[in-house]
């Protein structure tokens, strides 16, 4: 059982990953061929900018190399048979590895946003510009956050809700007898995926709480400083959404089947049999959205001189 | 709003008189109008990288001062000037200063000569 999960997983992982990694070699060499030149830029927004796309980097490596490294642990541990780790040999673990990458992504967006370059030098300038959270958490990959989090958590609840006493399973009581079907997203799974999601929206706010107090970079106006912002806001939304996505694709999935099943006919077998049908669509799009870009510097040069600040008053 | 404020640390000024003195300087002169808000006290110490003291103190001087004030969950507002320059004075200090600035004096001296004429007139 535990062999045949862990090769339909990775049948699964390469058939979606492929047509995303070309999307994603696509993109990169669009990204790059349009970068604004650093010469363009003032060494400060430049490093701002080098900064970022590091720990966007890291955060990417953590973010594919946690689940690898957790579905690699669950498949030698299956095929092994090593006894001691019943939770690395449980289907709980792939069902949380999504989530359990985002994470480590998350943290290292967390790390990036708290070791922002500072203003540094015996002259220095800030602009009197109010930043607010309301001002910051504005756009589209805020509201997608926001709304696939939230729905990713409805979800769970509602499968562990509707699952049977055994949290893995769902069961229908008809007039000639009860049907059992699973596996179901209950407890079992919902239970876990639910903890760490609420950590990653933990660590999430914490970032964005970062980026808000974060010092404006020196010599960058405002427009250029609000860009930089909005581009890290972006960051962590991309990983939460992925990570809500790829969650809850496999989890209506397994759940429209189980349901289908023990619903053999009527209204919530035609319901379950959609879900069923949605659920690759959300694991494509939560890849897919892993690589689309988040704002950046204008590849022309609308903020190649950065305008002057505004005459200071006299100090003294 | 886009003024700017800029701390010399190496200034026998202290950086919150520094902070205070430009914030009021921009209020007066209109650069910043009543009613718009002040960055927070810890945003505008990380982008200055000062201690977040510092501005806390600037800001309380500013509202000691009559120019600003600051409520909870609302922010550091800024009030009208008490008694406001007339534009016309403005004006003139604004020429004062471009004159001085095309003599070559440094803006810390500018400063100096108002204070000497200030101590002059009594």
């Amino acid at each position: 059982m535990g062999v045949a999960v862990f090769l339909g997983v990775f049948e699964l992982l390469v058939l979606f990953l492929v047509p995303v990694v070309l999307l994603a070699v696509v993109v990169g060499v669009v990204l790059v061929a349009t970068a604004r030149s650093e010469a363009t830029l003032t060494s400060e927004v430049a490093g701002a900018r080098r900064h970022a796309v590091t720990t966007s980097a890291v955060s990417a490596l953590l973010m594919l190399g946690a689940p690898l490294l957790l579905v690699l642990c669950f498949g030698v541990t299956v095929v092994t048979g090593l006894a001691g780790l019943p939770f690395l040999t449980s289907a709980r673990v792939l069902a949380v590895t999504p989530l359990v990458g985002v994470l480590a992504g998350l943290c290292a967006l967390l790390v990036g946003e708290l070791t922002w370059p500072r203003p540094t030098g015996t002259s220095r300038t800030a602009l009197l510009q109010d930043r607010s959270l309301r001002t910051l958490l504005q756009g589209a990959w805020v509201r997608a956050a926001a709304a696939i989090t939230v729905l990713t958590a409805a979800a769970l609840v509602v499968g562990g809700l509707v699952a049977d006493e055994s949290g893995q399973a769902i069961r229908h009581q008809r007039v000639d007898g009860a049907e059992t079907a699973g596996p179901f997203p209950g407890w079992v799974y919902a239970g876990p995926q639910l903890t760490v999601l609420l950590l990653c929206g933990l660590v999430a706010a914490l970032t964005l709480r970062a980026v808000l107090r974060r010092s404006a970079v020196v010599t960058a106006d405002a427009d250029t400083d609000g860009l930089l912002r909005r581009a890290s806001v972006g960051r962590v939304c991309r990983a939460l959404t992925a990570g809500a996505l790829v969650t809850l694709g496999p989890d209506l999935f397994l759940g429209g089947a189980a349901a289908a099943r023990a619903f053999d006919d009527g209204g919530w077998h035609t319901v379950a049999v959609a879900l069923m049908a949605t659920a690759p669509f959300l694991v494509l799009a939560g890849l897919v959205v892993l690589v689309l870009p988040v704002p950046r510097l204008p590849a022309v040069s609308a903020y190649a001189v950065p305008p002057a600040p505004s005459v200071p008053m006299g100090s003294a | 709003m886009t003024v700017a404020v800029t701390v010399d640390m190496l200034s026998a000024t202290p950086p919150y008189e520094q902070v205070r003195t430009q914030i009021a300087g921009h209020i007066r002169t209109g650069s910043i109008r009543p009613g718009e808000r002040l960055p927070v006290v810890r945003a505008l110490a990380a982008d200055l990288g000062v201690a977040t003291n510092t501005v806390a103190r600037a800001y309380r001087e500013l509202e000691a001062g009559g120019l600003v004030t600051t409520r909870r969950r609302v922010g550091t507002i800024v009030q009208a000037p008490p008694a406001p320059a007339s534009p016309a004075l403005q004006q003139q200090a604004a020429t004062f200063v471009r004159d001085a600035r095309n003599a070559g004096l440094a803006d810390e001296e500018v400063v100096d000569l108002v204070r000497g004429a200030l101590i002059d007139l009594g």
